[in-house]
């Protein structure tokens, strides 16, 4: 996978960014070269989608560098989002638009044809086995159809550079497996992939890389099998615990059933 | 309609290009954003993507087109047509004004599709240009069907060509008054943060709404007194000054009145609304993209709920247990009561009626006959208390239509995954809740007001208009309001069709109103006894208010 002559399409450096008086990022380093499948993870509130939005172009007002496909986020975000694709967590649509007529719109965003769209877009959703959905508006649609319509919506324009947070919620198992492999294809042509989650198992097979993210700092940063050389513990569900957290979940699960309890009769 | 605006705007491609924004892009999004709004939302029956008629909006535009009409007789009979012109601009200008600050801000600072647009490579100029087409194309239909009837009297009293410059300075006079307003909003954006920002549009709108309001009230009783057939307006010097009057300039041109002045107000007319223009999007549009952005990630909890949020959980929880008996009833009033105290958007509806609750009456007397010393002397000699008691019976049951609406509409769902055995528990706590919050206060102001001018004869009058107002404000829930509070979304067309809505809402307080007048003169036991009766009603319709069930939620509406 190292590629060593060719440019990183994604170079992060001192990356931190804090809302008011509140930090989210203490200075964050990655450097991800292409085809890379990379897997950041980290505990809920550890500045994993923070690091998305920087990335992408959401967020203005960080401190650091930060580039993708050599463009600087903070001096071009559009050149950026030009060559990226982001396929956020269950995210807003249009939901009196049908996802035909979303598509069209974003696929006109990124300058494409409508013919163009039309057709990647029939495809696409054919894998999907949304097909018979296409005209129907996204409103009447189940979680799953939507994450699959996001899912199209953030591949759409051929992206160089995917991120995907959550990308796999509500997804059947067929689609699942559908978009690991996709996702594995992308990566063998040469696309770099930003793969954020908490499934850990779906981590540690599908991603070459993983950087464990812990209260805005990175706390690991390596292949799954030096992962595990380092800690000594067989899964990575394991590995992330002893990183991210001070153990004792058994104890926590126990008070948290006393809570019943201890505040007497709970209900009338 | 989508196509007809898009083609219009496609004349518009070269300019929309040097602006500095991708037209093709421009096209997307302002052809996504009118589909949108031709669409009611989140119908579930309806599986087809096909289109719908804005009903509200058709209403407002129908009424408009009538409102304009009694001013264009007045046009009429103007002397030239810049000053029947400056007349008209005024108006249109001024409802538009009205109708862009209480209906559309929203609109323009919408973050709710900034997790759609801006991972995609649109700049802000973009955007914004979008955004302010998107807008102006709603103001334009309004400005126009403001305008219909003065199309044709123009064209017959004036000029063939009158109803093509008539189009060309609406549209100019349209766009002026949206980039003043961008241009304000952008400046506050660039030096404030947030939330302060926010909480100075509340207030500017507020403003805003009154100011336009005075405007409203005053311009009329000054027309009254002058001559109209005799008025002139090139020597005033104001005129330079005054916007509608350059947008009016262009008309005497046309009939071959070209001095000086004429060619000036002209020149301004188009001069200013391009420099403002440019202003927003060249100079400040990258602000408005930025600002978007971080209204949207800025973690606003913390900062809403601190200093406002926290001391009045115990208060609504206590005023709970008084006004309510179930617990769910209870549980509903104070959570009802913080989103209340807490969502701006809320707030920003409601707020300006409780200022004109109190500025109107205000100013009536300041303007009636012989100025404000005069007007105190001969008040308590009238039945003019019952103007302000009965516009408090006509704009304070609105909060409670204003509960319904919501941009996290979405989160009603709890409503429904909650044992709830029947969803009149809430609606009724919702209704108790604006009572307590808002019509009880508003009456206590309005009630110290007259009572300062009147004294204490008329307690009758205002305990029997406040009971007319829970009957009103009851009977209206029933007929109009079975919506679970914060449910339902709102989109442009609707809020602009409120507008028609509120208009039927009037009737009701000014009929009983009306009675109230009569009542009083037959003994002076008619009126306790109007009271009583309404207070009953009142309790009566709540009842069964508080008995509708899962079927007949969201029955009545529209």
């Amino acid at each position: 996978m190292n590629r060593e002559n060719t440019q990183p399409a994604i170079k992060i450096a001192n990356l931190t960014k804090s809302f008011g008086d509140k930090t989210v990022l203490r200075g964050i380093d990655i450097e991800v070269a292409p085809g890379q499948i990379l897997g950041y993870i980290g505990p809920n509130g550890a500045g994993k989608t923070t690091t998305v939005k920087i990335l992408i172009g959401m967020l203005h007002d960080f401190g650091g560098q930060a580039s993708v496909c050599g463009h600087d986020v903070a001096v071009d975000p559009l050149a950026v989002k030009r060559q990226i694709g982001y396929v956020p967590e269950a995210a807003a649509l249009y939901d009196s638009l049908t996802p035909m007529e979303y598509l069209r719109f974003v696929g006109r965003l990124y300058g494409l044809e409508v013919e163009e769209i039309d057709q990647r877009a029939r495809e696409m959703f054919q894998l999907f086995d949304l097909s018979s959905e296409i005209d129907n508006r996204i409103s009447t649609f189940s979680k799953g159809m939507r994450q699959k319509v996001l899912i199209v919506a953030g591949m759409i324009h051929d992206p160089d550079v995917l991120f995907l947070d959550e990308p796999l919620s509500g997804l059947d198992a067929n689609s699942a497996v559908t978009v690991k492999e996709i996702i594995a294809q992308l990566a063998r042509k040469g696309k770099t992939i930003f793969y954020c989650s908490h499934i850990m198992d779906v981590v540690e097979r599908i991603c070459d890389r993983i950087i464990i993210l812990a209260d805005g700092r990175i706390v690991a940063d390596g292949s799954f099998e030096e992962l595990q050389g380092r800690s000594q513990e067989a899964s990575l569900e394991r590995i992330f615990t002893q990183l991210t957290s001070e153990g004792g979940h058994a104890e926590l699960a126990d008070r948290f059933i006393q809570a019943f309890a201890r505040s007497g009769n709970g209900h009338d | 309609m989508t196509r007809l605006v898009l083609a219009f705007f496609h004349l518009f491609a070269a300019p929309i290009r040097w602006l500095g924004a991708d037209y093709d892009q421009f096209r997307a999004i302002v052809h996504t954003k009118l589909t949108l709004d031709s669409r009611r939302p989140m119908s579930g029956m309806h599986r087809r993507g096909g289109k719908k008629p804005t009903n509200a909006f058709a209403w407002t535009l129908v009424m408009y087109a009538f409102m304009g009409g009694m001013l264009a007789t007045i046009v009429g009979q103007t002397p030239t047509p810049m000053v029947g012109m400056t007349l008209m601009h005024s108006f249109v200008m001024t409802m538009i004004a009205l109708s862009l600050i209480a209906d559309f801000t929203t609109v323009l600072l919408d973050t709710t599709d900034n997790a759609i647009l801006q991972p995609r490579p649109v700049s802000s100029r973009t955007i914004l240009v979008a955004r302010t087409a998107h807008i102006i194309t709603y103001l334009a239909l309004l400005a126009l069907s403001l305008s219909a009837v003065t199309f044709v009297v123009g064209a017959i009293k004036f000029h063939v060509l009158f109803p093509v410059v008539l189009f060309g300075t609406l549209i100019c006079a349209v766009a002026m008054v949206v980039f003043v307003v961008q241009v304000f909003y952008l400046f506050a954006m660039r030096f404030t943060n947030a939330e302060k920002f926010r909480d100075i549009i509340l207030y500017f709108q507020i403003g805003m709404t009154i100011v336009v309001f005075f405007g409203y009230q005053i311009i009329p009783r000054l027309l009254a007194r002058v001559e109209i057939k005799s008025i002139v307006l090139e020597d005033r010097w104001w005129i330079y000054l005054y916007p509608p009057a350059w947008f009016a300039a262009p008309m005497d041109l046309l009939v071959g009145r070209t001095g000086t002045v004429q060619i000036v107000l002209t020149v301004l007319g188009v001069a200013v609304p391009l420099i403002c223009l440019i202003l927003v999007i060249r100079v400040l549009a990258p602000e408005f993209g930025r600002a978007l952005a971080r209204f949207d990630s800025v973690p606003s909890g913390q900062i809403d709920t601190h200093p406002t949020g926290m001391p009045r959980t115990p208060l609504a929880r206590q005023l709970s247990r008084w006004v309510c008996r179930e617990r769910a009833e209870r549980a509903s009033f104070e959570f009802v009561s913080q989103l209340c105290a807490r969502d701006r958007e809320f707030k920003q509806r409601t707020y300006p009626t409780f200022a004109f609750l109190v500025l109107l009456p205000v100013m009536w007397t300041f303007i009636g006959d012989g100025g404000f010393h005069a007007a105190l002397e001969r008040l308590p000699d009238t039945k003019q208390y019952l103007l302000p008691l009965y516009l408090a019976c006509m704009l304070t049951p609105l909060t409670f239509m204003q509960t319904a609406f919501s941009s996290r509409h979405e989160a009603a769902w709890i409503y429904h995954a909650v044992p709830l055995h029947r969803p009149g528990v809430v609606l009724v706590a919702t209704l108790k809740m604006t009572f307590v919050r808002f019509v009880i206060p508003a009456f206590v102001v309005v009630s110290v007001l007259v009572l300062t001018v009147w004294g204490f004869s008329i307690t009758v009058d205002i305990v029997a208009a406040f009971s007319v107002t829970l009957f009103v404000s009851v009977l209206q829930a029933i007929l109009f309001g079975r919506n679970l509070p914060f449910s339902k979304e709102f989109n442009v067309a609707q809020q602009a069709g409120h507008v028609g809505r509120s208009f039927l809402l009037m009737i009701l307080p000014a009929t009983f109103g009306g009675l109230h007048y009569l009542l009083q003169w037959i003994s002076p036991w008619t009126l306790p006894a109007y009271a009583a009766v309404m207070l009953l009603a009142a309790v009566l319709l709540m009842q069964a208010y508080a008995r509708t069930d899962w079927v007949s939620l969201g029955r009545g509406n529209q």
